[in-house]
């Protein structure tokens, strides 16, 4: 076989191991964040998590594909593993830049969750009658 | 709760730019904006005394829950989805005694601190 096409696929075969290592990380770790943020809500935290994952996958092997191209010519194995090592060192910061990105929307989504839920922060000073159907200025 | 009433000093020009800053802010919390003292604000709260609420900002919950001063200023902030987290941290019990001696000081001042108040509020 053809030592680029060699090359190919060993970069396709990796970064898809290393994507889908990604995906269960986040599919496994980001559930319980998205069952607190939806107040114990399991069936819903469990569908946005799914379709989460969809998203990751969706724009992670997009990117694996469209940065598939090697253009300096591969005549051997030293220049195939270089080659080799800068595609992969790529995808895996892409991967980590958007694994970060998750987390970061995660914890957003728990913070304002938690703020949409808090009490007020001070007690009252008194108690008085309120009536209704007043016109208001 | 679902809203708080404010009652607010419509002389005060301070006052009035901080009501149109809460009205634009979105909210967790829906407020109305009542004149202290104002034959509304007497309808709806007839047992509040209108000199009180002329003196210090007071909001009411659809509960009947009054807050005064530094605490309904809390309130209106927990009200907005952007500054509720810094009415937890205004209140937390290292920031309250200062942040209450600061509002109470803005209070006091509000005549004379309404046109640098108003830029700022245009501003935030």
């Amino acid at each position: 076989m053809d030592i680029i096409v060699t090359t190919y696929l060993i970069y396709l075969g990796l970064s898809i191991v290393i994507t889908i290592w990604v995906a269960r990380a986040l599919f496994k770790n980001g559930l319980i964040f998205l069952v607190d943020v939806f107040a114990g809500n399991e069936a819903l935290a469990s569908s946005v998590n799914h379709l989460l994952v969809v998203g990751f996958y969706l724009i992670n092997l997009g990117f694996v594909a469209l940065a598939l191209r090697i253009a300096t010519p591969v005549p051997d194995a030293r220049t195939s593993i270089e080659a080799l090592a800068s595609k992969i060192g790529t995808v895996l910061l892409v991967l980590g830049t958007m694994h970060f990105f998750n987390l970061y929307v995660f914890s957003r989504l728990r913070r304002n969750a938690r703020l949409e839920l808090a009490p007020p922060p001070v007690e009252p000073d008194a108690c008085t009658a309120v009536r209704a159907a007043a016109a208001h200025a | 709760m679902r809203d708080l009433t404010v009652l607010y000093d419509a002389t005060c020009a301070l006052c009035v730019d901080a009501r149109r800053w809460l009205e634009a802010q979105p909210k967790f919390v829906r407020l109305r904006f009542l004149p202290a003292g104002s034959p509304g604000a007497a309808a709806r709260f007839p047992e509040l005394n209108p000199a009180d609420t002329l003196r210090d900002i007071t909001v009411v919950d659809d509960a009947g829950n009054v807050y005064r001063g530094p605490k309904a200023w809390a309130m209106c902030l927990w009200a907005t989805r952007s500054y509720r987290g810094w009415s937890q941290r205004l209140t937390s019990p290292e920031l309250w005694p200062m942040a209450k001696r600061m509002i109470a000081w803005v209070s006091r001042n509000r005549g004379s601190l309404a046109p640098a108040g108003g830029w700022a509020l245009r501003r935030l």
